[in-house]
Order: structure tokens, then C-alpha cells, then sequence
């Protein structure tokens, strides 16, 4: 097991709020708790979340198996593969919750154009949200 | 046939204009239409084949109709006041009496009323109701708007605004879009 490849995952699933995603965050949570309906700012919340599924989605990728490693190995694990595998486990909860915003990100898109209207994406959506 | 003299036109346009104060961006229009419809109205009572008005209150309805219809819209308070030199609340009234009179075409003529001044807000998620917000110039304005979409079975919500001009509704996509204002 490979502790410094370890250490470079943990960094991973700790930056972006060292980029400024809090900011983010609070934006899209603004948003999507207005009653405003802007496009710009629905299309801007799924981009970031999108951007966001994808980044943690590498993560998962790369660390799984380095944890499924560090959970099996038999004898004393060093303190770096514990915290690599509860980063894993709250990137897991990340990634759930970014899931299960992704249909109040569409209602807020059709939402923000009238039936028959916007770009094609927005039909699509329509049709999934049942609006 | 008689008819004003220009100079006389002229005269009565500064008149109504000077009446409707800084509201005069259609005084020439309205003179004109007033005209217009006086003309009509004389016709209509001689020649047409409807009944003829007996009173003073259906007589000024029935003129009142003529210039909305000219004008494609329902008269202002203030314009009847200019017209007829009469105070504000017989000018409402003229109006309500219009309105109750003709009532197919003053549906469509009240709706274009109601409209006059309305902006576009953008579009907004209500208790009952999402799509466009439409912000009127006064709550007359804003009541006729919704008594028009009871009567089409277009779902409106009224919502509060802020500033000088509170009197919102959000009107649902059933709403045809080129009547939306801009």
C-alpha cells in the first residue's frame, strides 16, 4: 500500500473547498431555494454540481480500490489509509447528495422557461420531471 | 359636410392635452379617435337598426364603446374626465357602465387596458402558479388582469411586490405569448 498515493487522494477530496467551492455552494443553495426562476443561474448550479459529481467521481475511482486494500489487509494499517477510507465514505455521502439534487436542479430549469421553450437539454428534462 | 376647421381641431387637442396634463402622449390620438367616434355614434343613432339610448348614462356608454373601439383599448379614468368634463368618480363609473354594457368586446378591450403600463418580470415559482410575472401600473389594473383570466380559465397568482409598483400576478404558460408585455 502506497501511503504518499494515499496522502495525494486525501488532498484530492479536500481542495475544493480550498478553491472557493463554498462560495459555489451557497449559490446554488441561494438559488434553488428562491422563488425566482433565472436560467443563468440553473444552468450555472448544474454545471458546478456536474463539475463537482465529476471531480469526487474520479476520486471514488481512484481511491476505492486503495481502500478496499487497506480494509482487507490483515495486522496495524497506518492512520493515513483510516482517514483515506472516512474521506472515502463522506465523498460516498457527497456524491448521494449531489444525486438526489439533480432533479430539483432540472424542475428549476424547466421552470425557468416557458412549455416549448429553451434549449433541447430543457425538453429532455421536462419529460423526466413531469412538467 | 361640416366638420371642425383645423384650427378648431387643433384647439380641441391642446385642450384635452392641457387636461390630461403629463399624460398627454396620446392626447392627438385620442382626439382623434373622440371625433371619430362621435361621428359614428351619430350615425348609429339615426341610421343603425339597435335600439336607441335613452338616457344620458347609456347614451355616453354607447360613445364611450366608439372610442374604445378606436383606440383598441378601454378608455382611462382620466381621459373620460377630460372628454366629457366630468368628475372622477362619474369617470369610473362611466367606464364600469361600459364595461357592463359591452360586455364581449369590452373583455378583450378591458384586457388590453389592463395591460397598458405592464412589464415583464422575469419568471417566478408561486404557492399555486409558476411562469411569468407581470407587474401592473395600478391594482385596477391588476383585478381587471385576473377577472380576464377567471373568465379564459388562465391560472393567475397574485403576489406582492416591492416599490412603487407592488401589484404583481404570475400568470401560468397557458397564457399566450405575444400578448405578454415586454
Amino acid at each position: 500500500m502506497d501511503a504518499e498515493h494515499a496522502r495525494d487522494l486525501i488532498l484530492m477530496a479536500a481542495s475544493p473547498p480550498f478553491v472557493g467551492v463554498w462560495a459555489l455552494v451557497l449559490y446554488a443553495g441561494r438559488t434553488l431555494a428562491s422563488d425566482v426562476r433565472r436560467p443563468g443561474r440553473g444552468w450555472m448550479t448544474l454545471v458546478f454540481g456536474v463539475v463537482l459529481f465529476a471531480w469526487f467521481g474520479v476520486f471514488l475511482a481512484l481511491a476505492t480500490p486503495l481502500v478496499l486494500e487497506a480494509v482487507t489487509a490483515e495486522g496495524a494499517v497506518e492512520p493515513v489509509f483510516v482517514i483515506l477510507a472516512f474521506t472515502w465514505l463522506a465523498v460516498v455521502g457527497v456524491l448521494v447528495f449531489l444525486a438526489a439534487k439533480t432533479k430539483t436542479v432540472c424542475r428549476y430549469l424547466v421552470e425557468s422557461y416557458r412549455r416549448g421553450q429553451g434549449p433541447w437539454p430543457v425538453a429532455w428534462m421536462r419529460r423526466w420531471v413531469g412538467r | 359636410m361640416g366638420g371642425l376647421a383645423p384650427e378648431e381641431r387643433k384647439r380641441l387637442e391642446e385642450v384635452v392635452a392641457a387636461r390630461i396634463g403629463a399624460r398627454s402622449g396620446g392626447a392627438a390620438a385620442l382626439t382623434a379617435a373622440y371625433l371619430d367616434a362621435v361621428e359614428r355614434n351619430a350615425y348609429a343613432r339615426t341610421v343603425g337598426p339597435g335600439p336607441v339610448p335613452t338616457s344620458l348614462t347609456s347614451e355616453r356608454a354607447e360613445l364611450l364603446f366608439e372610442i374604445c373601439s378606436r383606440l383598441e383599448r378601454v378608455v382611462e379614468d382620466f381621459e373620460i374626465q377630460a372628454l366629457f368634463r366630468v368628475t372622477e368618480t362619474q369617470a369610473r363609473s362611466m367606464r364600469k357602465m361600459l364595461l357592463a354594457t359591452h360586455t364581449d368586446e369590452a373583455n378583450r378591450l378591458d384586457h388590453a387596458w389592463s395591460l397598458v403600463g405592464a412589464r415583464r418580470a422575469g419568471r417566478r415559482k408561486g404557492a399555486k402558479v409558476t411562469g411569468e410575472v407581470i407587474v401592473f401600473d395600478d391594482e385596477d389594473r391588476r383585478n381587471a388582469f385576473t377577472a380576464f383570466a377567471a373568465r379564459t380559465g388562465v391560472q393567475v397568482e397574485r403576489v406582492l411586490g416591492e416599490g412603487d409598483r407592488p401589484w404583481q400576478v404570475i400568470v401560468a404558460d397557458d397564457y399566450p405569448a405575444d400578448r405578454l408585455p415586454e
